[in-house]
């Protein structure tokens, strides 16, 4: 038996390196996750600096089970492609009379061995990484902390006692399987069958599958108002539509790749330009019989890729939401309101003040037109009038804040959460206005912003600049508010640990009088009901470490996720081609001798792999970025730049796999 | 015009302590027009020669020349190309790519490096016809009897014009009727092309399709019958050769002709 082990191991010498090197970075990930959660004094040591890290091992728990099934899945299903390749000498072996048991017991083995080297390896990997992904959840958290190898003994242990059972699990699968695979005859390759025939129900179903999927495409690009729409009609919740646009994407996109791809690809190979060039023909009919052969596990690809992409670029989105919102909120270290002003002076020493600005605003409730039925037709509330040329001036101080230009009578309102309001297919912004009924000014409405001066944590709700000269004939309260960027230092910081633990607001009437400008609005420090608040000190360092805190957190969960995903989907495609590729071989071998020349094979090899690759990974990319378009939506636009880079990052590994993948496959 | 010329040719095996010899001081040639028949017991070395022809295998020593060109010093992309020029195959199991269509499979080595012929499509036509496939274009291998599938592989050996055209075995997958329309039909394109064969096989009744028979045994030139008269007669001396060859006989010389 130990014979048979070891020609087995020689045998599939590559595959199985493969194997055990693909499982054993899903292991050192697990591992690393691990020790890091045992850590007891790393997290005991963050909590110095906020609670929310006090959160960090129990969110890092649900990782780790989640990327332990996953792993766990993952290795049922390359244990599948890489028995079924043995298949065929097995049924040998059975043929020339070796017992099933005695073949089964030998593969039993043979699966303990490989997961022990994956262990071994995976260990080793993993003390590696524990570092690296410490520092990188510290330095994602903003946490000023260094940290070493994490050393877990109990980690070792408890994973070692998982994956024994894991691995023997699968060896009985295998044992199970061997007494399955018929003897007596040869064992016979998957048959390969015609290509595609384009009959009229094939048609059918290709249209329909892009219909349905171009459909839901347009569906979920204008997913918030189409939401609205069905909301506000008597069709039913607005939830249903989110239901409905992604059932149907998946039934759209299933139907593309089992109808319309092949169909494509079948009308195409008639074409000269393929039929003429056997670089293209051989790599386009290898495209449509994979289609034919692997279409679930093509499907199957794209859904995790697209589940992949989707996990890294909301973390990432969510990550810039925090710092953005940061900013969106308070843009400066201090933003003060008179009150706020009032109770803090006395402990703000003038030699801490780097940089004073002072926003004068009127305060004004407001209504809105927009479209009749469309959203935010007829809002009344309150807005801080801003004058063009004071916005200007926060403008050259405080990033993100575009520059404007208005005419007399126009006006930009700003608004936190401007979905609704954005200007899409479905959702034409035109003719909108503003009146504020106080005194009857009435302005057209040119654009709508979520950027405020200052913050938006200065403003009851919204706020509205107009040209200076329409600034001045308003006759409104005035509410003016001070921005202070502040130096370093230990008495700074004291100061504003003690000034974010005082509580201190500014209400503003919310009665419906004040907001149809029949009553003054008047400024007040003490709460009714109905009243709109506003804290009247803002300061931007408490509010930054607890964002960097959890957004950091969440991306750093993200990332961990996203990587064993992308992982487990490149390693699937890896050892598909492969198998593929062996099975080909002889196809290989046609062509060789035929007179191909070996740059055009391995041009064919290149574009084969780069098609089965580049599929899920392009198509997964369009519908990650789709649901991230969504979230960004309801996040107000963070921007995409983070999402960019990790995406980035996400396909250029992949690519490298794919580049592993050619490789071994003109080796082979 | 010789076409084919084999000069001293030995293949050796495996390394000092373990020596195979496939080939040993073989040498013959074949003239252009001819159809030759390659024949010799298991193990005489008829694959490890088409392989050499074919340039898959290098040999130890001598020299093989193929339409004027030396094989020895082909670089690999030289051996393509002369492949895909000079040689047209057909195999025992026909090789036929299963996804292209017989069209396609038929006009593949043509479509390898750019650029392709202008008369591709009338290429294309002309040996449809000849091998009585213009019915099946538009059909895959796998739509096909086994003898439709073995002429479309030799509609794909002819359709680059080569200088020889190697066949493996031909009809070593077909059935008697399959095999036999299949050897009129190389006759055919043997006699109206002027195409030269080069046949290996160990079945006496296709080897009487050829002009001659060269017989190796043992990797060397053992002798060769050259037909003169009747198939019939052909047939009878390619099994007194035969005959010769497997009861261990003695060499004869190179111009037996019957």
């Amino acid at each position: 038996m130990g014979r048979l082990i070891r020609s087995d191991f020689h045998r599939y010498a590559t595959i199985n390196r493969l194997y055990v090197a693909m499982s054993a970075v899903m292991v050192a990930l697990l591992y690393a996750v691990l020790a890091l959660i045992e850590d007891d004094a790393l997290f005991a040591a963050a909590d110095r600096y906020t609670e929310v890290s006090a959160a960090a091992p129990s969110v890092l728990l649900v990782l780790l089970v989640v990327a332990l099934l996953f792993t766990i899945i993952f290795l049922l299903y390359m244990n599948t492609l890489l028995i079924e390749r043995r298949a065929r000498s097995i049924s040998v072996y059975r043929l020339l009379g070796m017992p099933a048991g005695r073949i089964g017991l030998t593969l039993f083995y043979e699966s303990l061995l490989l997961g022990a080297q994956t262990l071994v390896i995976g260990f080793a990997l993993g003390l590696l990484l524990s570092k690296f992904l410490a520092m990188m959840l510290l330095r994602l958290m903003a946490l000023p902390m260094t940290v070493g190898l994490l050393w877990q003994p109990h980690a070792m242990l408890e994973l070692v006692a998982v994956f024994t059972v894991v691995y023997a699990v699968i060896g009985v699968i295998n044992g199970i399987y061997v007494a399955h695979i018929p003897i007596g005859r040869r064992y016979q390759l998957p048959a390969q069958g015609l290509p595609t025939r384009v009959t009229g129900w094939r048609m059918v179903w290709a249209t329909v599958g892009w219909v349905l999927l171009i459909g839901s495409y347009l569906g979920a690009y204008n997913l918030v108002h189409l939401a609205y729409a069905v909301s506000q009609s008597r069709f039913g919740h607005g939830y249903v539509v989110l239901w409905a646009v992604l059932a149907v994407g998946l039934v759209g996109l299933y139907l593309v790749f089992r109808y319309s791809l092949p169909t494509l690809t079948s009308r195409l190979v008639r074409l000269p330009f393929f039929r003429h060039h056997a670089v293209r023909l051989l790599t386009l009919t290898n495209l449509n019989e994979r289609l034919q052969r692997n279409v679930h596990s093509l499907f199957l690809t794209t859904l995790l890729a697209t589940g992949t992409i989707t996990v890294l670029g909301s973390g990432a989105i969510f990550y810039q939401f925090g710092q953005a919102g940061v900013n969106q909120s308070i843009s400066m270290d201090l933003v003060a309101s008179p009150y706020g002003l009032k109770t803090t002076y006395h402990d703000l020493n003038p030699d801490w003040i780097k940089q004073t600005v002072v926003l004068p605003t009127k305060l004004a409730a407001g209504r809105l037109h927009t479209q009749h039925g469309q959203p935010g037709d007829g809002d009344e509330t309150f807005y801080n009038v801003i004058a063009l040329k004071d916005y200007q001036r926060i403008a050259k101080v405080q990033k993100g804040l575009a520059k404007l230009t208005l005419k007399p009578g126009q006006a930009v309102m700003a608004v936190y959460g401007r979905s609704l309001y954005q200007h899409t297919w479905l959702n034409q912004r035109r003719q909108w206005s503003i009146t504020l009924p106080r005194t009857g000014q009435k302005f057209q409405l040119q654009s709508v912003s979520n950027q405020f001066p200052l913050g938006v944590d200065g403003y009851f709700d919204r706020a509205l600049i107009v040209t200076d000269h329409d600034y001045q004939a308003l006759a409104a309260p005035r509410d003016p508010m001070t921005g202070y960027q502040l130096k370093s230092g230990k008495q700074v910081e004291a100061f504003v640990k003690k000034a974010a633990n005082a509580s201190r607001y500014d209400f503003l009437s919310g009665s419906s009088k004040a907001l149809t400008g029949e009553k003054s609005l008047q400024l007040s420090q003490t709460e009714h009901a109905g009243s709109y608040s506003r804290s009247a000190l803002r300061l931007k360092g408490p509010l930054l470490a607890q964002m960097n805190m959890l957004f950091g957190l969440g991306l750093f969960v993200v990332i961990l996720l996203g990587l064993i995903f992308m992982i487990a989907t490149a390693s699937i495609l890896l050892m598909k081609q492969l198998i593929i590729a062996f099975q080909e071989r002889q196809s290989r071998q046609i062509i060789r001798a035929l007179g191909m020349p070996t740059r055009a094979m391995h041009q064919i090899i290149n574009w084969q792999t780069t098609l089965i690759f580049g599929l899920p990974l392009v198509v997964g990319t369009f519908n990650a970025w789709l649901i991230i378009h969504f979230f960004s939506l309801y996040l107000d636009n963070p921007g995409y730049s983070l999402v960019v880079m990790i995406v980035l990052i996400y396909a250029l590994v992949y690519a490298g796999f794919g580049a592993l993948t050619a490789r071994l496959v003109r080796r082979s | 015009m010789r076409v084919v010329d084999v000069a001293h040719l030995t293949k050796i095996y495996g390394h000092r302590l373990n020596r195979v010899t496939a080939l040993n001081d073989l040498s013959f040639h074949i003239d252009a027009g001819e159809f030759v028949g390659i024949m010799g017991p298991s193990g005489a070395g008829k694959s490890t020669l088409l392989n050499t022809i074919a340039t898959i295998d290098t040999p130890t020593s001598g020299e093989v020349i193929v339409a004027g060109q030396s094989l020895s010093q082909f670089s690999e992309s030289e051996s393509a190309r002369y492949r895909r020029e000079q040689l047209g195959f057909i195999f025992q199991e026909f090789n036929l790519i299963p996804d292209l269509t017989v069209a396609d499979n038929i006009t593949l080595p043509l479509t390898f490096v750019p650029p392709v012929p202008d008369d591709l499509d009338t290429r294309l036509a002309r040996f449809a016809h000849l091998l009585g496939l213009e019915s099946m274009l538009t059909r895959y291998p796998e739509q096909l009897s086994l003898g439709q599938r073995q002429r479309v592989a030799a509609a794909r050996a002819m359709i680059s014009n080569p200088a020889l055209i190697l066949a493996d075995e031909p009809t070593g997958s077909l059935d008697s009727m399959a095999a036999t329309e299949l050897l009129q039909y190389l006759t055919k394109l043997n006699l109206e092309e002027d195409v030269t064969i080069m046949m290996v096989t160990h079945d006496a009744f296709t080897a009487s399709f050829c002009n001659r028979i060269i017989f190796i045994r043992d990797g060397s030139y053992f002798a060769e019958v050259t037909r003169r008269g009747p198939r019939q007669q052909f047939f009878d001396s390619i099994i007194d050769m035969e005959a010769t060859i497997n009861g261990g006989g003695k060499r004869r010389g190179p111009s037996d002709t019957f």
